[in-house]
């Protein structure tokens, strides 16, 4: 396997959940268990109500394409070899958004707002795994 | 008129060059800056006791400034920030002065923007290290979401779904800076260039073309501000700080794109204390200056600070509104993308030199403030310039401004 150039997350109690799901490849988002809030990036308390109790909901993994960049120059030696890539965000059936990278074949304007996409994992390392999003048909 | 009005005055405004390369420490370069700023204004570095500074890591401290200028400080800061910090240091300098806290202040900027360390800290070999900074910043950086303009370009993208706009309008934006740039000595970028020169330049980052984004440069540049009792000894028509916004923030700005539209950014939410400390309306205003980093934040910031309706800064810029014979110039000294990036100080620089009514372009007078306006002659002076507004914007839901009026 090629080394893995890329940034790699620094999981904290917070984001340590989120992390160890994927690498079961499951995507679970904190969910307040107060007021019900949904959320993501994961941290330690409920941005809404500001209760601590959280639980980690799966969620289906199946959404549409909020927005994204389609990005030609990127120098950092991870992602230079990679462009064009795709990063946007996703809204996921559950009603909550996620920054995550669109995986596509051949022409990436094809990705367009609105295109529904599912969640796939990407083992970048024997430690770390990154929830990514792919188109889907209808 | 509101509360501000008529009591700190801008006195002093210089710069370096802008270089790519400048083969000049930070340090170099911005004691150049402070020095040409304190002589417009005709004041002694050492007449001023405060300075404050804004980096993104990559400067030099206002201390060090300051001690190779001979300047005896009772305040000196450096805020971390790129664009939003200069209108926010004005702020800063004026709660200062108010308090009394010291009697004249300088800001200034200096930075190898493209010599350096680029904006988004994209590192030319090697992968870009997480820092443990925060998490949403972790999680963006996994995905090679590095720069501002692949950031910006995500609400660039949803603002042109949900309005309609035609995409190509952004042009307009890049021409009319491109235009004014022509008409700017100091300008790194003087070629006017056409809606096919822009449609022809190649993506960076879809759907910013490569002219719809600033220019990275080497430079230093400095602003003198004082009480208005200081301003009329001075060598300078005193420019007035009006009001403005420090440093505004969305609602949420670390949760913007999860829950929010995205294109709402925090200028919305900065409008109505702007205009109701400066005692104006929009319709007041003469000249607007952008944080250009990109064509789209003018766009999104003269829509915020409701110069244009919601969904139609489109019109707005493609009806020639912003070009420098328009009825509201916008950026007349071409900018961030076509003059240099600065991280937002040098457009606070421009409006002031329009507002004195001396545009250092190539009219034999400029410095007394006679100008021919004749573009073809390389008159750069706004016809109508007594009040100007100066908006700054950081990201999405990091904004700053400032009314200024001769
Ligand atoms: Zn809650």
């Amino acid at each position: 396997m090629a080394e893995y150039l890329k940034p790699v997350p620094t999981p904290d109690p917070d984001t340590k959940k989120f992390w160890e799901y994927a690498k079961s490849h499951e995507l679970r988002l904190p969910r307040c268990t107060a007021c019900s809030l949904l959320f993501y990036p994961p941290q330690g308390l409920c941005p809404r109500c500001l209760g601590d109790a959280l639980e980690w909901v799966k969620m289906r993994g199946t959404g549409v394409v909020y927005s994204m960049s389609v990005v030609y120059a990127n120098r950092s030696k991870g992602f230079k070899d990679e462009v064009p890539y795709i990063f946007g965000y996703v809204t996921l059936d559950e009603d909550v958004q996620m920054l995550t990278n669109i995986l596509f074949k051949g022409d990436p304007f094809q990705v367009k707002i609105g295109a529904a996409v599912e969640v796939v994992f990407d083992d970048a390392t024997p430690q770390v795994t990154l929830p990514k999003f792919r188109l889907r048909a209808g | 008129m509101g509360p501000l009005t008529d009591k700190f005055c801008i006195a002093g405004v210089g710069e370096t060059k802008h270089m790519r390369p400048s083969n000049r420490t930070t340090h170099s370069m911005g004691v150049e800056a402070v020095k040409r700023a304190c002589e417009d204004a005709g004041i002694r570095p050492q007449d001023i006791d405060g300075i404050t500074s804004y980096n993104i890591g990559d400067s030099t401290a206002g201390t060090s400034i300051g001690s190779s200028l001979g300047m005896r400080l009772n305040y000196a800061v450096d805020i971390q920030g790129g664009g939003s910090s200069t209108e926010a240091l004005i702020a800063h300098a004026v709660g200062l002065l108010t308090g009394g806290y010291c009697k004249n202040m300088v800001i200034f900027r200096s930075m190898n923007g493209r010599s350096g360390r680029r904006p988004g800290g994209q590192a030319l070999s090697g992968p870009t290290p997480v820092t443990p900074i925060s998490t949403y910043d972790n999680f963006n950086q996994l995905y090679g979401f590095l720069s501002p303009g692949q950031r910006f370009g995500m609400s660039c993208m949803r603002y042109l779904k949900d309005t309609g706009m035609d995409p190509n309008k952004l042009g307009h934006i890049a021409i009319a800076h491109r235009k004014h740039a022509s008409l700017n000595p100091k300008a790194v970028m003087r070629t006017p260039i056409t809606m096919d020169d822009y449609l022809a330049s190649r993506w960076v980052s879809k759907p910013f073309r490569i002219l719809d984004m600033c220019l990275e440069t080497d430079v230093s540049a400095a602003i003198v501000i004082v009480p208005r009792e200081q301003a009329y000894d001075l060598r300078q028509p005193p420019v007035y700080i009006m009001g403005g916004t420090a440093r505004t923030m969305a609602d949420n700005p670390l949760w913007n794109y999860s829950r929010d539209v995205i294109h709402y950014v925090a200028g919305n939410y900065g409008r109505q204390r702007l205009f109701g400390m400066s005692g104006v309306t929009q319709h007041d205003i003469d000249l607007t200056s952008s944080y250009d980093a990109f064509t789209f934040t003018t766009l999104i910031q003269l829509e915020a600070y409701g110069f244009a309706k919601p969904g139609e800064a489109g019109e707005y810029v493609a009806s020639g509104m912003i070009d420098i014979d328009g009825r509201r110039p916008n950026n007349p000294s071409g900018g961030h993308l076509s003059e240099g990036y600065t991280h937002g100080i040098s457009m606070v620089i421009e409006n002031v030199r329009q507002l004195r009514h001396r545009a250092d372009d190539t009219c034999p007078g400029w410095q007394q403030g006679r100008h021919t306006y004749d573009r073809a002659k390389g008159c750069r002076q706004v016809k109508k310039a007594e009040i100007a507004a100066c908006l700054g914007w950081g990201t999405e839901t990091m904004s700053s401004s400032c009314i200024l009026r001769r």
